[in-house]
């Protein structure tokens, strides 16, 4: 439970008079709650590692299916899957972000749309929806996962997790180029 | 008696406990306690929980009994002041107690948490030791929940 | 119960079916891109009309209302960068209408940019952030409102310019500049019936006259309305009490009687917008607007239907082997055979539906190239050909970027300036031809410049320059060889920052492009005279025959549009099969192993076939183990994400899954530019 002890940083303001917060207290807490923009974010499990994404539309998660591998592509690229007829890469997360844990299990393919692309993704297992306040997410680097993050994600108490931008893991095309 | 009463039902180590639904706020699945200088040892650390710090009381540790690697916290008010609990895991919120044996507590049943039990009641085979939170906490504890709070600034 | 808050899992924010406001977000670009294409139309024709020194006010107005209705839209999306230009513009628009500016070729070339800006922002849907071009453009805008045009202090009646609106007092004045007649015809109806009568007449006078403003008259009489018309006209006084004649019980006075000069009248005005014709919400086109993707799960439909259709087939051969289902099992090859025809002919239509005529795509260019020479200071006229001709909807989306590419470097770098061209003894102004005609199961489509044409040297010296090709490949190039050295990646960066090339798009991306949907791209050129561009591309990319051929235990679709030939391979065959190469009626065909070109291995199983393909003249041979079957597929492009040489896409075979299909030209290209290199060490 104490893993990292870690100093927290309180707020300018109060938000409590005494040590154990009053019921009042509690219930202003939720009021601005409702006031605060928050965003919505998917966290999924990549070995032992959380990590997020931001959801922007409706996603699809399904079982680890068979895919068709497509040659002479990337590594990370696990192949093409057809969804409901529509020809979906999938992308193997694990290696795109260099995490070298051995999969327990059946893993789960979780497909979103960014722009106007469907893309899926090969994560071990998934974790839940949550509702991030804007406060609560830090847009700088996260060091190790930097390059395909848009920042670390805090949740309440500390736990954390980087939240991915799907257009650098996959590596969007600039308008114009292919 | 009250055959109205709801519960949330969670575990501790090979126990299952229950406390009266109305003094639940809210179930933090993820939980990471942090400690916080000058806390009175019954509390364990606190959670930041929408700008608040609220005290978290290590059930387990308080009731002897060993601890899994997770845990989840029971946001509660005890006697008006919110207050987490640390337990192993949530296992279900709502459980009504349609009736409820006092006294039957037996070999199984006894333990440190004695003093708080309320009574122990049997669904679905599986024992279910009901905890009354006000007994939870002796005057002195629930004075120094009220002690002022001073912000650690860093 | 009052369940507490608390942070489970979700699973309803999964898997959310309904995205209502993404939905509704589409149809407002949908309908934003509308209005911007029936701006653009106006715009063209307001060029036309400053070039001959004469503004059609309808034209303006409708321009106008165009870009208000642009920012009400846009604002209930909340769609900022749209809502803050089509603002500015409509303030420039109004100032124009209302007189209070002058339409010079400035003042509309501001309003074109803001326009293309516009269209920018509706293709990409919000996503790109266009705020500083946005600022760029509004400035302009309001650079070009200071330019206030005089007032024409005319004699008009004090008593009636009062009760005009803004809008009105500058038609009047308009219309006397121009020097009309300017008359107040009052008019009386019966009270129960005036609508209708006004109505009919206001329809009526349209044909002989402006109407200027209508007025409530101070009259008054027992169940009649009056109303003051405040018309413009070329005809006189008695024409026009005699043309309403019997409509109205009518009195007319002249505010103003043109002299003998000849009033500057434009060509009888462009039918007027639709809102002044008759009063209705029906619709006159017949035409469905239609999301492609409904269209592509049809297709999926039919294409299931015909792996339905041949496992009866199957069920039919099976039965037929048994004496006692014969007679039943020929009814039943009668009854397949029957629905493979209407499936076909289901099939058949629903492509058809998707087939748009490439005249669509012709048309943007208009305007794209009006700017272009706007901008280069070039002039430059369009023509278009085979405009009728048929494609599939994706496929024109599809060419529409690679057409711009090549129109743009023509008129930045090909299309000489008008005194050079003079000098040449060619028309001063420049032309670029689109023509477009159906070639077997292909369309091509011809884009020509009367330009400066391309030197084969030069662009040699220019590749040896970049590094891309040594100096001792270049002098064996032959010449065809050199010019197509214009799409090696790398070819064209910008030296110098053009105004219209900034972006650098290069004809690397435009080939690649074409390869993409399974096309050539060839080029012609003569120095001095002009460049051809002739894309070869499939009509339709939907369903196709295909080969299957399995390959170290995989199956891949060739479609059969690009087969040549299929041949058995003998050891002691009639031709000579060589590692690379493949030697067919004289012919040297460089052939490839596909497990190879693929990086798999063979498992040291040898080919037994060899399928030729090509496309107009480039051959491959691409040798495999084993020929499956012949089937029709439905072929679905892989993303733009995944890059793949010699894949066109993929197809789904049922029950067997999903299986990739070959681009032929592809390999071929790929295994032609390998070995050149093999070649070079």
């Amino acid at each position: 439970m104490d893993e990292g002890k870690k100093e927290i940083t309180a707020p300018e303001q109060a938000f409590q008079n005494s040590l154990a917060p009053t019921e009042k207290d509690y219930e202003e807490s939720l009021e601005r709650e409702k006031d605060e923009e928050t965003i919505q974010i998917i966290s999924f499990y990549l070995g032992r590692v959380e990590f997020a994404f931001e959801l922007t539309s409706a996603v699809e998660i399904l079982k680890e299916r068979k895919v068709t591998e497509v040659p002479r592509t990337p590594e990370h690229i696990k192949g093409i899957l057809s969804v409901r007829g529509e020809m979906i890469p999938v992308f193997d997360l694990k290696k795109r972000l260099g995490i070298d844990e051995p999969s327990q299990g059946q893993g789960r393919i979780f497909i979103t749309v960014f722009d106007d692309l469907k893309i899926g993704f090969l994560v071990d297992r998934m974790g839940s929806v949550k509702d991030i306040p804007v406060s609560g997410f830090a847009p700088e680097g996260d060091g190790k996962f930097s390059l395909f993050s848009k920042g670390r994600i805090v949740y309440e108490n500390g736990v954390g997790a980087p939240m991915l931008d799907v257009a650098k893991l996959v590596n969007i095309p600039e308008a114009g180029e292919r | 008696m009250n055959s109205e009463l709801l519960f949330a039902q969670f575990r501790l180590s090979i126990w299952d406990f229950g406390v009266d639904l109305r003094c639940v706020k809210e179930i933090i699945r993820h939980s990471k306690v942090s400690a916080r200088p000058g806390l009175p040892s019954f509390i364990d650390g606190v959670i930041l929980l929408r700008h608040m710090e609220v005290p978290v009381i290590d059930l387990r540790k308080r009731f002897s009994v060993s601890s899994s690697k997770e845990s989840e916290i029971i946001i509660s008010s005890i006697e008006g002041r919110i207050t987490g609990l640390a337990v192993d895991r949530v296992v279900d919120i709502g459980v009504p107690a349609t009736e409820y044996r006092k006294g039957s507590l037996n070999k199984y049943a006894c333990g440190p948490w004695d003093s708080c039990v309320r009574s122990v009641i049997e669904t679905d085979g599986s024992r279910i030791i009901l905890l009354d939170l006000t007994l939870l906490l002796s005057e002195q504890e629930l004075r120094l929940l009220d002690a002022p709070y001073e912000s650690v600034t860093t | 119960m009052a369940r507490p808050g608390s942070r489970w899992l979700r699973p309803e924010a999964i898997l959310k079916k309904n995205d209502n406001k993404g939905e509704r977000f589409k149809e407002f670009l949908a309908e934003a891109e509308d209005i911007l294409n029936s701006m653009g139309k106006g715009l063209l024709k307001l060029g036309k009309g400053v070039k001959a020194g004469v503004i059609d006010p309808n034209v303006l107005n409708s321009v106008f209302r165009s870009a208000h209705t642009l920012k009400g839209i846009s604002g209930i999306f909340e769609f900022r960068d749209m809502t803050v230009l089509s603002h500015s513009l409509e303030d420039t628009l109004d100032m124009l209408r209302l007189g209070r500016l002058s339409l010079t070729k400035e003042v509309l070339g501001c309003i074109m940019n803001a326009h293309e800006l516009l269209v920018r922002m509706t293709a990409s849907k919000g996503q790109e952030d266009l705020s500083k071009e946005v600022r760029n453009i509004q400035e302009q805008l309001e650079k070009s409102r200071t330019a206030r045009k005089q007032s024409i202090s005319g004699q008009i009646n004090k008593e009636v310019l009062s009760v005009l609106t803004e809008y009105e007092e500058h038609r009047l004045r308009e219309n006397l500049k121009d020097n009309r007649n300017v008359y107040i015809i009052t008019v009386k109806f019966p009270l129960t019936s005036f609508d209708k009568g006004y109505a009919s007449l206001t329809g009526r006078l349209k044909e002989k006259a402006e109407l200027v403003a209508t007025l409530p008259s101070s009259r008054t009489g027992n169940d009649l309305i009056f109303f003051d018309m405040l018309i413009a006209t070329t005809h006189d006084k008695e024409s026009i009490l005699e043309f309403i004649g019997g409509s109205a019980e009518s009195e007319i006075r002249v505010l103003s009687e043109g002299s003998d000069k000849p009033p500057a009248v434009p060509e009888k005005p462009e039918a007027a917008a639709p809102a002044q014709a008759k009063e209705t919400l029906r619709r006159t086109s017949n035409t469905v607007r239609v999301n492609i993707r409904k269209l592509d799960g049809i297709m999926n439909n039919i294409s299931d239907l015909g792996l339905i259709r041949s496992s009866i087939g199957k069920l039919g051969m099976e039965m037929r082997s048994r004496k006692e289902f014969s007679v039943y099992a020929l009814e039943l090859s009668r009854i397949e055979r029957l629905f493979e025809r209407k499936v076909s002919e289901l099939r058949d239509g629903l492509l058809d539906v998707r087939m748009v005529p490439i005249g669509q795509l012709f048309g943007r260019f208009d305007t794209f190239i009006n700017k272009l020479s706007l901008e280069t200071g070039k002039e430059v006229a369009m023509k278009t050909h085979g405009e009728e001709t048929q494609l599939d909807k994706l496929i024109v989306e599809d060419i529409a970027d690679p057409i711009m590419h090549i129109v743009r470097n023509m008129v930045d770098h090909a299309i000489e300036e008008p005194d050079l061209r003079q000098m040449l003894g060619k028309p001063r102004s420049g032309s670029i031809s689109l023509s477009a005609y159906q070639k077997g199961n292909h369309v091509v489509i011809e884009v020509k410049d009367d330009g400066a044409g391309i030197n084969p040297d030069a662009i040699k010296a220019k590749a040896v320059e970049k590094g891309l090709i040594a100096p001792e490949y270049a002098e064996g190039m032959s010449r065809q060889e050199a010019l197509e050295l214009i799409f090696l990646p790398g070819f064209s960066t910008k030296d110098s920052v053009s105004e219209t090339s900034g972006r650098g798009v290069g004809m690397d991306v435009v080939k690649e492009n074409i390869t993409r949907i399974s096309g050539v791209i060839d080029i012609e050129t003569a120095e001095g005279k002009g460049t051809s561009f002739f894309l070869t591309i499939p009509i339709t990319l939907a369903i196709i025959q295909a080969l299957i051929v399995e390959e170290s235990g995989r199956r891949y679709a060739i479609p059969l549009n690009s087969i040549v030939e299929i041949i058995e391979l003998h050891p002691g065959l009639d031709g000579l099969v060589d590692q690379d190469m493949i030697f067919l009626n004289e012919r040297a065909i460089p052939s490839v192993r596909l497990a190879w070109f693929f990086g798999y291995g063979t498992a040291g199983r040898g080919a037994s076939y060899g399928v030729i393909a090509g496309l107009a003249e480039h051959r491959v041979c691409v040798l495999v183990e084993k020929l499956v079957s012949e089937q029709d597929v439905v072929i679905k492009p892989l993303s733009r994400l995944v890059n793949a040489q010699g894949i066109a896409g993929a197809t789904d075979l049922g029950e067997e899954g999903t299986i990739l299909v070959l681009d032929v030209t592809g390999i071929l290209e790929t295994v032609i530019r390998e070995r050149k290199s093999l070649l070079k060490a």
